[in-house]
């Protein structure tokens, strides 16, 4: 979106019209500066402080949170190398499978299909619903002792798919169910969002292509994702921002120790737990991860959104 | 004429084999659901033993001890009240502070006007996950881990996605509006707060609603900066963690939890699903 046109003249501004636009701006501006400027700058110089434990000071120490960093990262069972991995591998299932398969299924559900805002109706649950009660329910669905898939399994003599120590405490199992989460609790969201997309995709442009014998796939392949790119576009933006930011349903459904131990840390929870459960002392530790994520990522972030531009232009209709 | 039919009849097939992947994804979706709310009618022994069927005999018993149950020393009555606290309080500052921002860059002209649109676009795409280690100091030095008003701060800011919707809105909102109030005398205040913010009420209430679900089950903030004012959505976790030899109790919880955001769903369905599909283009 670019700034319109102001439907007002350039003129030379009344006193009145200055205070208005400063009293307005105070709050929102007087945010922006405190909670992203602010709050950014302090996150660079947190990366090169450590806490005295002793005197309760802050100290400048270079770059000794950076080299921490990256002992951490290179040592023997470390958690990091994994968790970087989970993290990207989150952004590749969101954009290469959910993406995708919510485009198609956003198509199918678009062409007039049988109790289709029903099922709009109850694809939409997971967004309203907390996550906190998402993870849960999930959680018990597959709980070993208890949960319903379980059991159905064992009925169907399928139990040795069952892990021994349950799907999420079990090494080969628990960043599948991660993912698997992500796509039951997401999917509905994304159908939801391109459905809407379609239905405002003009019907004359359909129609006519339908006159010269388009066919349905070719009908979804050169009209409806050319139309609906922007959207698409959006949804693979947001698969991108994950990498950086997932880690609720992790801590959620696996705790946050037990993530780390099982194989599915990522670098959200990585830098939450140095800031929020490991004391003042680890907090410039999650700060330098940190500031280290936003260098990498913020060229990724960029790259994605040219290329999605470049693929998925968005078109007026 | 041939190809047209056998056209038609293979995509036919195709409509209800996804009708029944759609049938079999929105059972997988209700099924927890219901699964829990009937188990919460089932007492913690019966539960053991008939952990699949309905209740041999239904019994309010944990609806009403899941009242009772204390998180952080905090009963779930209590937790109601914080989060509606903070949804109300969190929904009305950042739509005043969004509107009041999106009305000013959408109407008014004045230099660095475009650079900070462009910036708050840009930023918005930046990753900043490391900034939460800074955030915690910054809350912790002023005093304001733990306190309503640290929440209701963060909850201020003028731009995302609500800013972003409504910017939308009031920039194809004619401005001859307010050029006929000005013939009539009202100053810049009266034309937003009297002619202006009134004809944004739709925009806003769809925006709000959102933003009020959103705040609802908000679950980050109060975990990193409130923990003591629980809220609904962070307390069913404790509880879970403290009743979990008790699940239908947790289950009651879990239930009570999400009545108020199913009803308010229910309520305005339409609203929602419409804006959410707007906002996911704009965003």
């Amino acid at each position: 979106m670019k700034v319109g046109k102001i439907y007002r003249k350039k003129r030379k501004k009344t006193f009145g019209e200055i205070v208005f636009i400063c009293v307005m701006l105070a709050i929102p501006v007087t945010h922006f500066c405190l909670f992203w400027v602010y709050i950014n700058i302090d996150s660079i110089r947190l990366s090169f402080q450590s806490f005295d434990m002793n005197s309760g000071a802050w100290r400048y120490v270079g770059f000794m949170n950076y080299r921490t960093f990256w002992q951490e990262l290179t040592k023997a069972e470390s958690v990091l190398p994994k968790s970087i991995l989970n993290s990207f591998s989150v952004f590749l299932w969101n954009d290469l499978v959910i993406v995708p398969i919510s485009v198609i299924c956003a198509y199918v559900l678009s062409k007039k299909l049988f109790f289709a805002s029903g099922f709009k109706v109850i694809f939409f649950l997971p967004a309203i619903i907390s996550v906190t009660v998402l993870t849960l329910v999930f959680s018990f669905m597959f709980d070993s002792t208890l949960g319903p898939v379980p059991i159905l399994l064992d009925k169907l003599g399928l139990s040795s798919w069952i892990p021994f120590e349950g799907f999420f405490a079990s090494g080969k199992t628990a960043w599948g169910m991660i993912l698997f989460y992500g796509l039951w609790s997401g999917i509905g969201y994304d159908i939801v969002l391109v459905t809407g997309a379609i239905t405002r995709i003009p019907e004359d442009i359909v129609e006519a292509g339908r006159i010269d014998g388009l066919t349905s796939i070719k009908e979804f392949f050169y009209i409806t994702i050319p139309m609906i790119g922007s959207t698409i576009g959006t949804l693979l933006m947001l698969g991108t921002t994950v990498i950086f930011s997932y880690f609720l349903p992790v801590r959620l459904i696996l705790g946050g120790d037990n993530a780390n131990s099982v194989g599915a840390g990522t670098i959200a929870l990585y830098i939450v737990t140095n800031v929020r459960d490991a004391g003042t002392v680890q907090m410039p530790l999650g700060a330098a991860f940190g500031i280290i994520c936003a260098i990498i990522g913020t060229p990724i972030v960029f790259i994605c959104r040219k290329l999605i531009d470049r693929f998925l232009p968005a078109y007026e209709y | 004429m041939g190809n047209r039919v056998k056209r038609e009849k293979s995509d036919e097939i195709v409509k209800w084999v996804f009708f029944a992947l759609f049938v079999l994804y929105a059972i997988s979706l209700l099924y927890p659901f219901l699964w829990c709310f009937i188990n919460s009618f089932k007492t913690k022994h019966e539960f053991i033993r008939n952990i699949n069927g309905f209740p041999e005999k239904w019994t309010l018993i944990n609806w009403e001890e899941s009242l009772e149950i204390r998180a952080n020393g905090i009963t779930i009555a209590q937790m109601y009240l914080n989060s509606a606290f903070f949804t109300v309080g969190c929904t009305f500052l950042g739509m005043f502070s969004s509107s009041a921002t999106a009305y000013i860059f959408s109407k008014y002209d004045f230099r660095g006007r475009r650079a900070v649109y462009t910036a708050a676009l840009v930023i918005m795409m930046i990753p900043t996950t490391g900034s939460m280690a800074a955030m915690y100091r910054l809350y912790n030095n002023i005093g304001l881990i733990n306190t309503y008003t640290g929440i209701l701060i963060t909850a201020m800011g003028g731009f995302g996605s609500g800013f972003l919707l409504l910017f939308g809105f009031y920039e194809n909102l004619s401005w001859t509006y307010a050029e006929a109030a000005q013939i009539d005398g009202a100053g810049h205040f009266r034309i937003y707060f009297r002619i202006m913010m009134p004809m944004a009420i739709p925009a806003l209430t769809a925006v709000g609603i959102l933003q009020a679900i959103g705040h609802w089950n908000d679950y980050f903030t109060i975990y990193m900066y409130a923990p003591e004012k629980v809220t609904i959505a962070y307390g069913i976790q404790i509880i879970n963690s403290l009743e979990g030899v008790n699940l239908p109790k947790v289950f009651a919880a879990m239930m009570l939890s999400i009545i108020p955001v199913l009803v308010v769903f229910a309520c305005f369905q339409k609203v929602i699903m419409n804006n959410t599909s707007i906002g996911g283009i704009k965003g």
